[in-house]
Parts: structure tokens; sequence; C-alpha cells
């Protein structure tokens, strides 16, 4: 038992010196690591509430309540409630087709998703003003019957689709391709419609990808700057998102009211990696207990399989 | 319940290429398993698909029922298909998956239930119907798939490697389990696979296929006692292939001489293809020393021994003998030997390389 344990003792020591660095390289390393970590994450999250909070609560509320600044939420959520919607049906619809066909021009139009996150967001603003500006491509034909796109509501959120277009999309057909095509199939054979396979078999199966693709959409939908930035033309009250109402708030030094609104878009940031890290959670266990009762099976599973002469 | 395709052609990519299925007809016959066999790329799981729909024909024409089914999409078609990946629907327990086909068809509640418990016992799955796929055995999952085809009642069944996944002991229960399900079931049924042996064991018709045609079809007996072609008998069964020339009508095989095919002309040369059990090696009495192999190896099998034999020509062949045949002669690598050949097809050598 003794010499077991001292067996022990030494494989362990022998491991530490195999993979293990000096205690002094070490503490270096982690000292470093931690360093880092505070420096680029920590520190600014701290900065942003304590900047936020440096003259107390009531600033801070008013800042928040401000009628520009509640009209910025308003307009971010305005956004963010047609720029994920749009992209959850644009994106199955991408996936399906890119996973499930084969057909010509596949590479091309998968390229073409990745375009949006390729590209500056800056460009991707200036490509909806050279279309719908005033001296765009539309421009003459929309002011004749007066739409204003650009440096209005529909120009933002067109942006912000433009740009989150490929989180949905992307998440999804990692996925789709991943799972396959034969529980689709299958499904077609016992007389299921395209929509009944949508419906019952491909939605429930990519669920989760799909949950976390609409996350990281909506996150991205919300913090977007440059491409909306462009489009917006920073119409207090009317065309500032949350993100353009910081750097005007912070532009004028109302430094309380620039990172009381950070706060907020740090707090929904918060909120999304939340939810995200729940939906992992909630996925890795019920795999873990589909594992585990799996196991718990396999042996009474062999036993069960004895077939002979069991049919009446 | 028939199921008959008719020159049924398949090209996938460029046409250029070699058609995955050629001009291939066959009739599945009417409550029996018929089993389409070949190697992997001969086009047989290609031709299962056309069946169920799930591929397009480039030409040709399907029928279930004598129903002309070629242009019909596979949701109306109603066939059973099983996957050789099982897939089973994930999300859904034992239970959901059987009745899946039911709700689709939206029968009454209480009818569903009752034909899924059913077909659960006539699984002997009765106490799984809330477990999940990924809770059960490959075996159990397969069960599953077969219970979710049967469900709808379909006119064929279509079996696409089905055991393929599995591991031998599981395959062949299963196997013996199909045999008593069809007998219960009756329903006529279409079975691809790669396994001879599974082909030869299941079912009462056998068409093999090779690059996408029809090799022969018929009885598991015929195709192997009476091979068409030399792919016939080297696939089915495993064979020696002996070359040789046809001297006098005859061309020597081992020992032997074996009459050559009707119309070949002196000097052609042939291949006999002789099944490792239709040789026998016996101690040289009085032949030829230059016809005598040399034994090379002896590997025993169970009760057998597969006897590795090199020819004279330099040919090697595998002999398979009984353990207490061999033992009786008291030979050991080395040893010159006779080889007798009990049974030999001979054919005309092709060009083909």
């Amino acid at each position: 038992m003794s010499g077991l344990v001292t067996q022990r003792a030494k494989s362990a020591q022998r491991r530490d010196t195999q993979i293990g660095e000096s205690v002094l390289v070490r503490v270096l390393l982690i000292t470093l690591a931690l360093a880092f970590l505070g420096i680029f994450l920590i520190a600014p999250i701290v900065t942003i509430f304590s900047a936020a909070f440096s003259k107390g609560t009531g600033p801070y509320w008013a800042a928040l309540t401000q009628d520009d600044t509640l009209s910025a939420v308003w307009l971010t959520l305005l956004t963010a409630g047609i720029a994920v919607p749009l992209n959850v049906v644009f994106g199955i619809a991408a996936a399906w087709l890119i996973s499930k066909y084969d057909f010509w021009g596949k590479s091309i139009l998968i390229t073409v998703v990745d375009l949006p996150f390729s590209v500056s967001p800056v460009i991707s603003g200036l490509i909806f003003v050279l279309l719908f500006g005033a001296r765009g491509w539309f421009g003459p034909l929309l002011s004749e019957h007066d739409v204003k796109i650009i440096f209005a509501v529909p120009g933002i959120v067109m942006a912000t689709t433009f740009v989150t277009f490929p989180l949905v999309a992307r998440e999804l057909i990692a996925v789709m391709q991943a799972q396959g095509s034969d529980e689709e199939e299958a499904a077609l054979t016992l007389g299921a419609s395209g929509l009944q396979i949508l419906l019952r078999i491909t939605l429930p199966k990519v669920r989760w990808g799909l949950l976390y693709g609409v996350i990281l959409c909506n996150a991205r939908a919300m913090g977007e700057f440059g491409a909306v930035s462009v489009v917006s033309g920073h119409i207090r009250g009317l065309t500032n998102t949350l993100p353009l109402q910081v750097e005007i708030l912070y532009n004028e030094y109302n430094f309380v009211g620039a990172f009381a609104v950070s706060s907020l878009l740090c707090a929904l940031a918060l909120v999304t990696l939340c939810v995200k890290k729940l939906a992992e959670w909630s996925v890795s266990s019920r795999q873990a207990k589909r594992d585990a009762s799996a196991r718990a099976l396999a042996v009474p599973a062999s036993s069960t399989v004895s077939l002979e002469g069991v049919i009446p | 319940m028939t199921v008959r395709v008719e020159h049924i052609v398949k090209h996938f990519g460029s046409s250029s290429e070699a058609a995955a299925v050629a001009d291939v007809s066959f009739a599945g016959q009417p409550k029996a398993i018929t089993t389409l066999l070949g190697p992997s790329g001969s086009g047989k799981s290609t031709l299962l698909r056309l069946i169920a729909g799930l591929e397009t024909p480039d030409s040709g024409r399907v029928f279930i029922d004598d129903q002309d089914v070629t242009t019909l999409s596979p949701q109306h078609r109603n066939v059973g298909f099983v996957f050789q990946s099982y897939a089973l629907f994930r999300h859904m327990t034992v239970a959901e998956n059987i009745a899946f086909g039911m709700k689709i068809r939206r029968l009454p509640k209480e009818q569903v239930q009752k034909r899924v418990a059913e077909l659960l016992a006539l699984v002997q799955l009765p106490e799984y119907g809330s477990r999940f796929p990924a809770q059960l055995s490959g075996g159990q999952r397969q069960r599953v798939a077969l219970a979710r085809a049967l469900a709808i009642e379909p006119k064929v069944l279509l079996l696409d490697e089905p055991f393929g996944a599995l591991d031998t002991q599981v395959r062949l229960e299963l196997r013996e389990w199909l045999i008593s399900l069809h007998e219960q079931t009756g329903i006529t049924t279409i079975l691809v696979t790669h396994d001879q042996e599974e082909a030869l064991e299941l079912s009462q018709h056998v068409v093999l296929l090779n690059k996408g045609r029809v090799a022969q079809a018929g009885s598991p007996h015929d195709l192997y006692d009476h091979p068409a072609d030399e792919f016939v008998a080297s696939f089915l069964g495993g064979a020696n292939v002996i070359k040789s020339r046809v001297s006098d009508g005859e061309a020597k095989v081992g020992t032997q001489s074996v009459r050559a095919p009707a119309g070949a002309s002196e000097g052609t040369p042939v291949q006999a293809f002789v099944r490792p059990h239709n040789m026998r090696v016996r101690r040289p009495n009085g032949d030829s020393p230059k016809d005598l192999g040399k034994i090379e190896r002896l590997t025993r099998v169970g009760g057998y021994v597969k006897v590795y034999v090199s020819l004279p020509s330099g040919e090697s062949v595998v002999v398979l003998m009984s353990k207490g045949d061999l033992e009786a002669l008291h030979v050991e690598p080395g040893d010159s030997v006779a080889v007798d050949v009990v049974d030999a097809k001979v054919f005309v050598q092709s060009y083909s390389i």
C-alpha cells in the first residue's frame, strides 16, 4: 500500500518535471496572463461603471433618462428587433440551401454570405449611401416618391442587417453540414412535406446552433457603430443608436452621460454572454446526461439483444 | 406489392463520367426479400434511393404495384426506407420516432398509440418508448428505424445496408430476426448489401450488380453454382483463379483437365474459377512432377484448414480442407502435393486488364 503511494507520488513528481516549467517561469507566465487580462478586459469594464457612477446615482439616472438617450435606446431595440428576425429568416434559408442542395455557384454563394464580415463596417455603410443616398443610384427615384432611407431609420436597419447577416447563417451552415440530411430524407419517405420537415426535423435539430447565432447577431446588431455611423447622420433623438449616442456625449465632454450609456450597452453585452453561456451549458449537460444514461444502459442493452424465439 | 425498374440510368456530376447506374432493369419478388448485391461503387444504393425517389433517374421508369411512380415525390410513394446510419430523429423519443409517419398522416391519437405499442413489441423494445435514440445501442436503433418504416404500412420496405454499421455478433442476430420479422409481415422487401453471406442467407432472389449494371440475377444457388461470368464467380464465395490454355478441348487446372467452354479454339487463354472447398490436396501418386504444387502455409480456421499451395505455373491457390482430412495426409509446409479439382468454372479470358 505504502509502496503504491510512493509510486504515485513519484509519478506525480515526474509529471511535474516533465510538463511543468520552473516555479519562477510559472509565476512569471501566470502574472503576465493575469496582467493582460486585467488591463485589456477587467480594467475597461470597471472604468466604465466607475466613471458612470463617479458623481453618484443621481446624475447617472438623469443621464439615462434623458430624452435623447431614451430615444437612442428605443432605436437600438427597434433596429435589433428588425435586423435579428430578418437575419434568422435569411440565415435559415441560406443555410438550408447551402447544406442540403448542390447547385452551380454554391461556393460563390458561401463567399457572398461571408462578405459582410470581410468588409470594413464603414464600407458597408458607404455601400448603402452610394445606393440610396441623394446622389446614389436610387437617390432620384427615392426623393421623387419622398422616401428617406439614408439619414433615417430604414438606412440604419438595412446597414445593421447587412453587417450582422453572416452570424446566423454561418452558425447554421456549420451545424447543418455536420448533421447531414439523413433525418430529412427519412422524414421525406415517411410522407412529410418540405415545410413539415423544416419545422419538425431541421429546426429542432439545429435549435441550439440557431439560438447561439441569434445571440451573437443580437449583440452585434445592438453594438454596431461603423456602418450605422455612416448612414445615420447623427440626428439627435431621431437617428442615434446607443453607440452613436455614446460618441456624441463623449465629444461634448459629458463623461458621466457617455459612460452611463456605455454601461447600458455593457450590461446588454454581459446579459447576452450569460444567455450564451446558459445555452452552451444546457447543451453540454444534456449531452452528458445522455452519455451517462447510454453508459448505464450499455450492460442491460447487450443482454436485451438476444433474440431467439422471442417473437410470438 | 411489386417493385419493378426498367432501363434506369443515373449519372452523378458531368455526364461524361461513368454512370452510377447504367441501364438496369429488375423486378423485386412480391412478398419476398430481394437483395441488391455488389461491391462498393456498383450502384446498388443509388438504385435503392431511385426506387424510394430520393434520387431522380436520368431515364428509365420505376413501378411500385404496377403504378408508374417515376415522377412521384418520395413523400407520396409510401415506401419504408431504412438507412445504414439509422437516421432516427435525435430530438424525439423512440415512440415519437415511430409515430412520426402516422402523425403526418393525421391518424387518430388512440390508433397511433396502439400501433406504436404493437410495433415496439414487434421489434422487441416494449420498454423503450420513452428513451431517446442516443440512449440505445446500434442494434436497438436499427430496430426502431425498422419499426418507424413499418409504421406507415409501406407498400415496400427498402433496406440500405441496414446492418452495415453493427458489429458481427449483433449483425448475425439481427439477420435471423429480420428473417422471422419478414415471415410475420410478408412485406415485399429490397435489401442492399455488399455482404454476400447476408445476401445468400436472407433472400430468395439476388440481383448482383457490377459497375452500374446487372451482372446476374437469380436464386442464390444459381449465382453460386452457375456464375454467368468471371465477376460473378470471383465475387461470390471467393474463388481461386487459375490461368490456362485450351488444348484438345480441355484446359489444365491443377493436376486435372476440365472441359473448355464450348467454341473455345485451340490455344485460347482461359481462366478457371475454383472455390477453395472444391479443391483437394493429396500425396503424389504417380503424377508427373511438373504437375505438382508445393505447400507454402497452413492456416487453421475453426474446424477447417486453409492450405496455401503454389502451383507449378507460379500461381498461388487456397484450398479449404477439413482438419481431419488434412491430418490424415501428414503433410507439412514445403511438401510437394498434387492438387485435385472437384468442380471448376472455365471462362474464356477477357482481354480487359
